[in-house]
């Protein structure tokens, strides 16, 4: 019995094949870009700042980082990134960290003072800085 | 018969589709040329050049801007146009999709173009675009990566910028008008117009000093909405869905699709609402204010091909950004270290636009006189300098002079209670104690904006910052000379010295207010006002002849005893701190509220030594003067600790003998710091504040008299102009005296204490359709007339004045084994049946309104009785005897074992 190649390959099938292969091509091509993509965020360094040793009492912007000093000589240290939008706080007003873009405020202790922002400050560890005397923060910008 | 085709709007030059396609061919073409001079790793630095030094390029850019608006804007009207039209379903269904997601492109390369500017905006938008979009699930952050590239780099937003995006859209335009290059009608219409207004209209950067950051006039919509939600990653899937809508128009039923359609109107007006809001009503931080950038992000109007002073190369930049004010103002001097143009450059003081070197343009919005504060948020107060004083100064009573407005209203029956609320003098109203107010009173706060250049004369005190920091050197006053003298010949130059911005502020800069109402800086370098001095004295301004001085305004000084710490050489500045000065951030009620320092702060009390701090405990702000000043003998290590528990920035110890010391702050000279003798602290003077005892005199007038003159013109401080009508005031002869003595009640739960009083408002008050009122109220006075040596006993416990009965004579007299006080007053009585320069009855109360304030009083019946049973003692005691000193830690004891022949008072 002759095979009917025509009947086997349908315009209709030819077309389904063609989208297949092209949606499995552009599939795997999205898959490996966002793999990729995935890989270069991690792979991200955290961006260093290096703090004073004789850090001022209250409430000070350093780049990245904020830090509270607190009467005791005890200190805390965060992000300076709004945790609404990310925009980088960069004024002090009143002893809190305002955010120029939409007005949020923060304690000193990094809680929010006054929204939008509703999540508190990220916390940022200090580890000493052995040749300054002052500390060292690592910060993901 | 079918219905007619319907037409698309269309100009003469083609439809609006056809001239967005035109304006998006021009951006990209113009977006080339661009490329060339742009450096994404500079990308501030590389624009700023281009509008300073390459008024093609700067064209160009203008150009690229101006085209990708039209083109956005006519393809968002292009889309509406069609779907008004329901000409969608002529679209193929795969180049409809392509159609639909060519506009959120368009949006990204609009919204990349701005990111790539590299100025604070666009830093401050590429980490909220990254922040929203990576918190969408799976997707959001390699999309972040794949979009605005990863650590505020902009190589890859660059990259899909100028190729991926743009290629992408044009592709798709070419499918949808089956057309390589657009028509030449409408490339040439678009063309000219972006010409047109690429010839006079420059889009400038934000130069990081304007406190207002705000996104593209697209996206303030946005902001706004952002400013609102907490839930931001629902934005992209509102946008997801909005596209969705949108592609699905053309397959939906016609009913379903008319109201997809007016949905999508009704939300595009919405949002076009709130970009209006976002644009023009929304300030600082995002809150309710004043929307107009201070120049850096504005539009730059001016002819682009201009003629410009040749840009030096390399450019002068300042904090690492070219500034052009440099080119032209080149070595300026004058400044002081900290101001220094190479510092902090032109603009960050005076606005203006930065990035031109085009006269006219550079001055657009200039603020010639920066530092009233009126405009101090956009000038000294910027976020990258002084922005926590400002609001401090705002609240300062130097600014509200609350005090002065609740008193005057009160005294004039106008409220209730003196600091009953607190007001500002900036606000005052046209009733007659605002009026009065405004033509006596008001030219003396912080508020009162400078107009002049030049130091300060009679018109011009106030102006905010300038009040006190702006000091004119005299290479400055010539300079300003010669430029004034240049300016009326029409040959000017830019000066080349500049006042000075300083720390050292001298005590003119608090004489010029403070030697008026209270006297206080007269009385602090001992001079006393003469109401009727010689009349040899008079028009010889400012000058100082024996012991008369005459000043700029007509008044005649004579020279008296001045205060000790003057003596020493101390400014105003030594002990009035400078958050005392420039407020704490609280809106006081009166001035006394402001004061942070007491004596006792740096005299300590007797085997009490001063309380001290460690260097690394001082505030932030302390610590900054710290460094300004760099006194000789290197920074102290300790400081005085007040009673607020503050550190006295210029209060520390001697670091061999731990003596405690002032610093004077011009000079750096270190003054030993007394403690207090015993008797201060003697149980009997337990109550008394310093000045009870250490004030030498103060200025007082026995009362005045304040009249309205319907006839007559004033001026008005607040709306700066001549004013009908004047309030007049005619007073007594001005004396130098001894204080009167009264009780200022204590905090909650604290100790009353024994100040020192003047005459504050005793005065006859004849406003119109009033009945004539006279008041009697005396006020809490720190007259700065301090002496090292205490007055005398007896010139509290025997005194009249000091009492509170005004001058006369005041007697003891004996009448067998007791004795008598009497008085007889000098002065005859006033309208209130007292003697005219009493504040109370001798040996009596008054039940009627004492005081400027609320919180003192006279001495009581039984407070007069018990000073004037030591009073009697001292008839026939010396102050200084055994048993006058005993008195001082045992009075009762003493009384019990007084001797027969001693007379005590009765009553």
């Amino acid at each position: 019995m002759i095979r009917d190649t025509h009947q086997t390959f349908s315009p209709e099938r030819r077309k389904a094949l063609r989208h297949g292969i092209l949606f499995l091509c552009g599939a795997s091509f999205a898959g490996a870009l966002v793999a990729m993509l995935r890989e270069v965020r991690t792979r991200q360094e955290p961006e260093t700042v290096h703090l004073p040793p004789d850090l001022a009492e209250g409430l000070s912007i350093e780049g990245p980082v904020i830090v509270f000093r607190e009467a005791s000589g005890q200190l805390l240290a965060f992000s300076s990134r709004c945790t609404h939008l990310g925009c980088r706080l960069d004024r002090i007003q009143g002893g809190e960290a305002v955010c120029p873009c939409h007005g949020s405020r923060f304690h000193p202790d990094g809680s929010v003072a006054q929204g939008p922002a509703s999540r508190p400050l990220l916390p940022v560890k200090l580890e000493p800085d052995g040749s300054s005397g002052g500390w060292i923060a690592r910060v993901q910008s | 018969m079918s219905s007619p085709r319907p037409t698309p709007l269309a100009t003469p030059w083609g439809t609006l589709g056809d001239l967005a396609t035109a304006s998006f061919v021009l951006a990209a073409l113009t977006g080339a040329v661009l490329a060339i001079p742009y450096d994404p790793a500079n990308a501030y630095g590389s624009i700023a050049t281009l509008l300073l030094a390459n008024a093609p390029g700067s064209f160009f850019r203008n150009l690229h801007y101006w085209s990708a608006q039209f083109c956005l804007v006519l393809s968002v009207l292009h889309l509406a146009d069609h779907l008004w039209l329901s000409t969608e379903g002529r679209v193929r269904r795969g180049a409809w999709l392509r159609l639909t997601l060519s506009l959120p492109i368009l949006v990204y390369l609009m919204l990349s173009g701005f990111l790539l500017r590299g100025d604070l905006e666009g830093q401050q938008a590429l980490r909220i675009v990254s922040q929203i979009l990576g918190q969408v699930p799976v997707l959001g952050a390699p999309l972040v990566t794949l979009l605005f590239g990863r650590g505020g780099r902009l190589d890859v937003v660059y990259v899909q910028h100028a190729a991926t995006a743009t290629i992408l859209v044009w592709l798709f335009i070419q499918e949808h008008t089956r057309r390589l290059w657009p028509r030449p009608a409408a490339f040439l219409a678009a063309g000219l117009a972006a010409t047109l207004l690429s010839l006079g209209f420059s889009p400038g950067l934000h130069d990081g000093l304007d406190p207002i950051v705000k996104g593209p006039w697209y996206f303030l919509g946005l902001q706004e909405i952002l400013h609102w939600t907490r839930w931001p990653v629902l934005v992209p899937f509102t946008i997801v869905l909005l596209v969705a809508i949108l592609y699905a128009i053309p397959r939906l039923k016609s009913p379903w699709a008319r109201r997809a359609k007016w949905t999508l109107l009704g939300l595009g007006l919405v949002y076009g609402g709130l970009c209006g809001v976002g644009g023009v009503l929304r300030g600082e931080s995002w809150s309710w204010g004043p929307a107009w950038p201070r120049g850096g992000g504005n539009l730059q109007v001016g002819w682009v091909f201009a003629r410009t002073p040749a840009a030096p190369v390399p450019l002068p930049l300042v904090q690492g950004h070219p500034e052009g004010c440099l080119v032209c103002h080149v070595g300026m001097t004058g400044l002081g270290n900290a101001h220094r143009p190479e510092a902090v450059g032109c603009a960050s003081c005076h606005g203006g636009n930065p990035l031109t070197l085009q006269k006219s343009r550079a001055h657009a919005g200039m603020i010639r006189i920066p530092g009233n504060l009126a405009d101090a948020a956009r000038s000294c107060g910027t976020s990258a300098c002084h922005a926590e004083i400002i609001p401090r100064v705002d609240r300062s009573v130097m600014t509200t002079m609350a005090g002065v407005v609740a008193v005057d209203r009160h005294a004039f029956g106008e409220a209730p209670a003196p600091g009953g609320g607190i007001p500002k003098v900036a606000a005052l109203g046209h009733s007659p104690a605002d009026t009065h107010l405004r033509q006596l009173c008001a030219g003396c706060h912080l508020g009162t904006p400078k107009e002049h250049l030049g130091t300060d004369t009679g018109d011009t005190p106030g102006g905010g910052c300038l009040a006190c920091h702006l000091v004119y050197s005299p290479a400055a006053q010539k300079a300003l000379a010669t430029d004034q003298r240049q300016r009326s010949t029409g040959r000017a130059e830019a000066p080349k010295v500049h006042p000075a911005l300083s720390l050292d502020l001298d005590d003119g800069k608090c004489f010029f207010c403070h030697s008026r109402s209270g006297r206080i800086s007269l009385a602090y370098e001992g001079w006393m006002e003469l109401q009727d001095p010689p009349d040899s004295l008079r028009g010889t301004a400012d000058q100082i002849s024996g012991r008369y001085r005459t000043l700029a305004d007509d008044r005649v000084l004579e020279r008296i005893t001045p205060d000790i710490h003057q003596e020493k050489g101390m400014a105003c500045v030594d002990c009035h701190t400078a958050t005392e000065v420039m407020g704490d951030g609280t809106t006081h009620a009166f001035k006394r509220e402001q004061v942070r320092l007491a004596c006792q702060d740096c005299h300590s009390r007797p085997g009490q030594p001063l309380p001290s701090l460690p260097l690394k405990a001082l505030d932030p702000e302390s610590r900054r003067l710290l460094v300004l000043r760099a006194w000789p003998g290197g920074t102290p290590q300790r400081f005085i600790r007040t009673e607020r528990g503050e550190a006295l920035v210029n209060g520390t110890f001697d670091e061999t003998s731990g003596r405690p010391m002032l610093i004077r702050k011009k000079t750096g000279q270190r003054l030993p710091l007394l403690s207090q003798i015993s008797d201060c602290s003697a149980p009997a003077h337990a109550r008394l504040a310093c000045g009870a005892c250490h004030t030498a005199w103060t200025p007082s007038c026995a009362s005045c008299h304040t009249s309205f003159d319907r006839t007559a013109e004033s001026y008005d401080w607040i709306a700066r102009k001549d004013v009908a009508g004047a309030w007049v005031e005619t007073s007594q002869a001005f004396e130098a005296r001894p204080p009167t003595l009264g009780i200022q009640a204590g905090e909650p739960g604290g100790q009353s204490t024994v100040q020192t009083f003047a005459p504050g408002m005793v005065m006859t008050l004849d406003r119109p359709g009033v009945p004539t009122t006279f008041q009697r109220r005396y006020a809490r006075s720190e007259p700065h007339t301090t002496t090292r040596r205490s007055r005398p006993c007896a010139s509290c416990h025997n005194d009249s004045q000091a009492l509170g009965y005004g001058r006369g004579q005041l007697r003891f007299a004996a009448t067998g084994r007791d004795g008598r006080w009497t008085f007889i007053p000098a002065l005859p009585p006033g309208p209130d049946g007292l003697p005219a320069d009493a504040w109370i009855p001798f040996l009596g109360t008054r039940t009627e309104p004492v005081s400027t304030r609320l919180d003192v009083r006279p001495f009581s019946v039984d407070e007069q009785r018990r000073i004037l049973t030591v009073g009697a003692c001292l008839t026939c005691h010396d102050g200084a005897s055994h048993v006058m000193r005993n008195s001082l830690h045992d009075f009762k004891g003493l009384l019990a074992r007084r001797s027969p022949r001693c007379r005590l008072p009765v009553w």
